[in-house]
């Protein structure tokens, strides 16, 4: 009877964490009640039932059988929410990997400065964050080196699955140098663009030619931007998959993709607020805003 | 802060020299600068252009005329002052230029390229007075520009090594034609010039505007063949300038970014699960304004660097080459995308704005 009131006890406390948005597995973690129950499972776990000690009484062995299947019916719906958690992740980054590969195909001209400059970004947002039309790469992992490190450092008081990663604030400092060298790499490929663009473009000095042929540059040089804009597409692509399938275990990078969406959501908010304490009579928001 | 938007605002004005703009009401817009900022972010103190007798009449033929209302507002929007500081380099600076190209003096000529390049200058002043006054970010992303433009801005304009691109092409141009006869050489400058004196002119005054071209002087024409090798070496030497400081200054940029990224992290993780929006959102902005007053920095930068790339090329080659050199840089920045891709993207393109959409 004591052991099921202490498995009742163990049961709510683990409800309680579950009610707090942490999704916790059965690891133990080193209080009297949890070190109990392990020895118990420890000894009654391997083998079968039949075979195992002799001194327990069929009722005994009946009560600590329906201590088991109570037992294991929880572990299995925790297994099950984690797998239900796998597969949000997945869908998450099926959703990520669709948006920064969309059909780049059928891009016209227009929508190649919407890429740069997308008309849903405040300028505040786009000055704060945004590097040829959305996040950096690089930022990406900085955001995952946070959580790494914030977990490492306060891992008693959180969540224990967070300390879980030997090196992998290394291998993320690794691929934080690595996605940098290929955002650097985009840059001057932009730089190069934007400092040539007065050689192809046909309003520049050195082209006089037929309006076909001048649609025809300036699709080309845009064409050029797009290819630039795809890759950082794929840059970015890439930091989130290796950082959700390689890095982070699945409740991690849920927490990650959290994260990630509520610090753009309050940066956006406070763009967005900065539009509102302007003026409306300036000319160039009553464009936009009237 | 208050006292460097002092001085800004006086450099912006004491760098129309050759234009001799001065100051009408320093005391009210010095007493409370603060004020005008927070009020009308996105705008410019609004300059009152006094003319000097000397000068006089080269300033009508280069200024608009402004009315007496215009100089009793103090400030006024970004997007106003770049359409009128467009417009004045299009209508005026640039067939001012063209045309004293075509006329003996070399004065005038010379007076002509000063007067277009104070007029380049004078929109990086007012770049850097609109950024000290909070408004670095929509300069970094403005939203007057035609939106086929942005995607060609570096750091709110064109990309310094624009101007040594450019410069490069007068030689690179003479190089590829030097082997051939001095008969292409007419050619092509003769289709080139045309297409720069009829572009936006109707087909029927083609016929003199080519027999205008055959007059252009031979002084200009030839400007750029062979140049002297100490003209080479100071080209190589303004491009090894640019390129140690662009990246430098690209590093910044990145580095204002990146920092503000762990500012938001960290306090992000810090504090997880405890704080509500507004506060997650009050310290997001705390960050993005950290940041911007890192940027303001950079744009300010950046803009000293493009003045001195563009004094350093000037001060370097003769007044026809300068001539030649602004010429191609204000064709460019005159020439527009949606005249070759149709009105209809204006139309589609422009209407619906930046602004009204993320609110």
């Amino acid at each position: 009877m004591n052991s099921m009131d202490r498995f009742e006890e163990d049961d709510r406390e683990e409800r309680r964490e579950d009610g707090g948005g942490v999704l916790n597995t059965d690891d133990g973690d080193g209080d009297g009640e949890s070190c109990w129950l392990a020895k118990t499972f420890h000894c009654k776990s391997p083998g079968k039932p039949g075979s195992a000690k002799q001194g327990f009484s069929w009722e005994k062995y009946g009560q600590w059988k329906q201590e088991q299947k109570q037992r294991t019916a929880r572990l299995e719906k925790q297994l099950k929410a984690r797998w239900e958690l796998e597969e949000l992740i997945d869908e998450q980054l099926k959703s990520f990997y669709v948006y920064y590969h969309r059909a780049m195909v059928s891009v016209q001209l227009k929508d190649i400065p919407q890429l740069l400059m997308p008309s849903w970004a405040p300028p505040y947002e786009l000055a704060a964050m945004s590097w040829l039309g959305d996040w950096r790469p690089s930022a990406i992992l900085e955001l995952v080196l946070g959580l790494v490190s914030s977990s490492s450092s306060s891992s008693s008081s959180t969540s224990p699955s967070y300390a879980d990663y030997p090196g992998a604030e290394q291998l993320l400092l690794q691929l934080k140098h690595e996605i940098r060298i290929e955002e650097q790499v985009l840059d001057e490929e932009m730089a190069e663009i934007q400092a040539t663009c007065i050689l192809h473009l046909p309003f520049g000095p050195m082209n006089i030619k037929s309006s076909e042929y001048s649609l025809a540059c300036v699709q080309s040089v845009f064409n050029t931007i797009e290819r630039v804009i795809t890759k950082a597409q794929h840059l970015r692509f890439k930091a989130l998959e290796l950082v959700l399938k390689k890095v982070l275990s699945p409740i991690d990078a849920a927490e990650f993709l959290v994260a990630f969406e509520e610090i753009q959501d309050s940066i956006h908010q406070f763009a967005v607020d900065q539009l509102q304490k302007v003026p409306v009579t300036l000319p160039f928001k009553a464009l936009g805003s009237s | 802060m208050q006292v460097r938007r002092r001085k800004k605002n006086l450099y912006l004005l004491s760098s129309f020299p050759s234009l001799s703009l001065s100051l009408h009401r320093p005391r009210t817009r010095k007493k409370k600068p603060q004020e005008h900022l927070k009020k009308n972010p996105l705008s410019l103190p609004l300059q009152n252009k006094k003319k000097k007798p000397s000068i006089e009449n080269m300033l009508k033929s280069v200024l608009p005329g402004r009315k007496k209302t215009d100089i009793s507002r103090r400030r006024r929007p970004f997007k106003e002052y770049h359409e009128e500081w467009f417009e004045l380099l299009k209508n005026r600076l640039l067939p001012g230029l063209r045309q004293a190209m075509h006329e003996s003096s070399v004065a005038q000529l010379s007076t002509h390229v000063d007067i277009l390049r104070h007029h380049l200058y004078s929109y990086y002043d007012a770049l850097d007075l609109s950024a000290a006054a909070d408004d670095v970010a929509r300069l970094l992303h403005p939203s007057w520009r035609h939106p086929l433009e942005t995607p060609f801005l570096w750091l709110g304009d064109l990309h310094p090594y624009l101007f040594t691109n450019l410069l490069r092409s007068f030689l690179n141009r003479d190089d590829d034609e030097t082997d051939q006869n001095d008969d292409a050489v007419f050619q092509s400058l003769n289709l080139r010039n045309r297409f720069l004196l009829t572009a936006g002119e109707d087909k029927n005054n083609e016929n003199d505007n080519v027999n205008e071209l055959f007059n252009r002087p031979w002084h200009i024409v030839m400007a750029w063949r062979n140049p002297p090798a100490s003209l080479m070496a100071r080209i190589d030497q303004i491009e090894c300038g640019v390129r140690l400081m662009v990246p430098a200054l690209a590093a910044r940029a990145r580095k204002a970014q990146e920092r503000f990224v762990v500012a938001v992290v960290g306090d992000y993780w810090g504090g997880r699960r405890r704080r509500n929006k507004e506060a997650a959102k009050e310290v997001a902005g705390k960050a993005v304004m950290a940041e911007m007053d890192e940027m303001v920095g950079v744009l300010v930068d950046a803009n000293r660097l493009r003045r001195s790339v563009l004094a350093e090329i000037i001060a370097a080659t003769s007044v026809y080459q300068a001539a030649l050199f602004l010429e191609g840089l204000a064709q460019f920045l005159k020439g527009n995308v949606a005249v070759i891709t149709g009105r209809r993207w204006e139309e589609n393109g422009r209407g619906g704005g930046k602004d009204d959409t993320c609110a």
